[in-house]
């Protein structure tokens, strides 16, 4: 089922962020992963990845370094730093309030947890 | 279109709406390396390579709003506070200078200043990787042009200056630089495993012996725990190569030989300790050996919150004059001046200063970046830290200069330079990859013969 953008652009940072907590990732590694942990619900253009991923660099959320592969290509690989952690926590704390006021809502006053 | 030409004007018109220049190069490189990754898992899935490219970057979005996006991110960095402090202590410095000593100075005193500036603004505005791409060449630059001075060089006072033509350079002062081209050379051998560590060694004794032939102990001083400093990073962030624990342990080369040096120097120079001893009990000898710092500790103590201070009894009506007051005491004469509220501002600054320039050297992210940064901010605050205990009454002869402010034009010159190419990390070093900056390598084969 395809999902209508404007649901997963309040997500994306928290779905990169919670990528990288696992392992350090390239852009195109954090994408795939991404499509195959959603079943190819989220399909993150490139477009939209890096400049979040560049946006969390500056801020120091992430940290990248240069890794050459088996096959001589030179990738660049993120990684979550501390304060990317701290961040991640927030997130998520933030995104389990919001859900759970909207199921509410959306089961009619019932909360989530309690369906 | 052949399929690579496509990415690559894929990645052209990404950068072509990123306005900072510098950055294009890695966004470009990564950008394209996501293509390629994409393009061939398409193939892997069964399409032509023509079709999986054209695939591969529709799947990468406009290329306009991408670019647009990362320019809102990527942009240079200036300090504007860090500019702000270094333009600041120079007018403070100018200002000290003509109201200390109006008998010999006009308005030209001004002049080295303007120039200071202009070497600042240039040195800020320079690519710093291209201290990078020549380091081997420049230690060695450093080294030969230092050994030649002490050759050809007179010894003033106790040190050492070298004239020609109406030039005269303060070899004490020239040495200011050592650090910065130590690490330079440390970024040269950071990938040679234990040849770069025993290189390094030797690049670390040939300098160190030079600042004790100069003789500039406490430039020896300044230039050990800088040398140390890097090494101690280099070894915590494994970029020579080791694990941490065996990296740390190696480090400790250089404290062990600049002990054994000292020593020597000390052995070979006894007279060095009784100016120690001195230092901390001037009044035993006020007349002779402590008279300096007696005079100076007179004087503070007799200097007021504001304005100028009392003239101390001994000297009844007679008004004492420091000897060199704008090279080694001008913290002394402006406070006697101006009064504590001066000395108080000047320490304000050059604290900040400090604080901001150690913050942002821990937030660099390439190893150039980090060993530049850090060998500039350390030797500055070195500097400043070794001036202000002997302008506060503790007569170590200083040999450093106070960053900025006090007088001596190559001091002048060579600091800001080096105040300069630290902004430039902090403002640009961002984006600075090591990979990018390629390397020459002079002094591997030279230390090679050496070593033979």
């Amino acid at each position: 089922m395809t999902v209508d953008k404007s649901l997963m652009s309040g997500s994306t940072t928290i779905l990169i962020l919670k990528m990288l907590e696992e392992k350090d990732m390239y852009g195109y590694q954090i994408i795939e992963t991404l499509a195959q942990r959603s079943n190819d619900t989220f399909n993150l253009k490139a477009g939209t990845l890096y400049p979040i991923l560049h946006n969390l660099n500056k801020q120091g959320y992430v940290e990248s370094y240069e890794k050459e592969e088996g096959n001589g290509k030179v990738r660049k690989y993120y990684h979550l730093t501390s304060e990317g952690k701290k961040l991640l926590k927030e997130k998520h704390q933030e995104w389990i309030t919001f859900s759970s006021a909207v199921n509410r809502i959306l089961n009619g006053g019932v909360s989530y947890e309690s369906v | 279109m052949n399929p690579y030409d496509e990415i690559k004007a894929y990645s052209k018109t990404v950068c072509e709406q990123i306005r900072w220049k510098k950055a294009h190069k890695v966004i470009a490189e990564e950008i394209e390396n996501h293509i390629c990754d994409q393009r061939d898992a398409y193939i892997l899935q069964g399409d032509d390579e023509i079709t999986a490219t054209k695939k591969a970057i529709l799947q990468m979005g406009d290329a306009v709003s991408v670019g647009m996006e990362l320019d809102r991110i990527h942009r240079p960095k200036p300090q504007w506070i860090m500019i702000s402090l270094t333009a600041l202590l120079m007018l403070i410095g100018a200002l000290a200078n003509y109201f200390i000593d109006k008998s010999e100075y006009t308005l030209f005193c001004f002049a080295p200043y303007i120039i200071a500036l202009t070497v600042f603004l240039i040195c800020y505005f320079l690519d710093f990787t291209v201290l990078g791409r020549y380091a081997g060449y420049i230690y060695l630059l450093v080294l030969a042009f230092s050994a030649f001075q002490i050759l050809l060089g007179k010894s003033v006072g106790g040190r050492m200056y070298y004239s020609t033509g109406r030039f005269t350079v303060s070899l004490s002062y020239l040495t200011l630089i050592f650090p910065l081209a130590y690490a330079l050379l440390f970024y040269s051998l950071r990938h040679m495993n234990y040849k770069g560590i025993v290189l390094c060694e030797i690049g670390f004794v040939l300098f160190a012996v030079v600042l004790l032939l100069i003789p500039s102990f406490f430039g020896f001083i300044i230039f050990s725990i800088t040398a140390f400093a890097n090494f101690y990073i280099c070894a915590l962030k494994g970029w020579f190569g080791f694990d941490k624990k065996q990296g740390l342990l190696l480090a400790l080369i250089i404290p062990i030989s600049a002990v054994i040096l000292a020593l020597v120097y000390i052995i070979i120079n006894p007279g060095f300790l009784t100016g120690i001893t001195f230092a901390f009990n001037p009044y035993n000898e006020s007349d002779g050996y402590g008279y300096l710092s007696c005079l100076i500790r007179d004087l503070l103590v007799n200097s007021k919150f504001v304005g100028k201070g009392s003239v101390p009894y001994r000297f009844e009506s007679n008004i004492p004059e420091i000897p060199f007051a704008k090279t080694d005491y001008i913290l002394t004469a402006i406070t006697y001046n101006f009064g504590w509220i001066a000395f108080i501002v000047i320490i304000a600054v050059i604290l900040a200063f400090s604080v901001l320039g150690i913050y942002y050297v821990t937030r660099q992210r390439s190893v150039l970046g980090t060993l530049l940064s850090l060998s500039i901010i350390l030797t500055l605050i070195l500097q400043a830290s070794l001036y202000i205990i002997n302008n506060l009454g503790f007569g170590i002869i200083p040999e450093v200069s106070m960053p900025l402010i006090s007088y001596g034009k190559t001091a002048l010159v060579i600091n800001s330079s080096m105040i300069g190419f630290m902004l430039s990390v902090f403002r640009t070093g961002d984006i600075i990859k090591d990979s990018s900056i390629s390397l020459l390598k002079p002094q591997s084969r030279i230390f090679m013969k050496m070593e033979n």
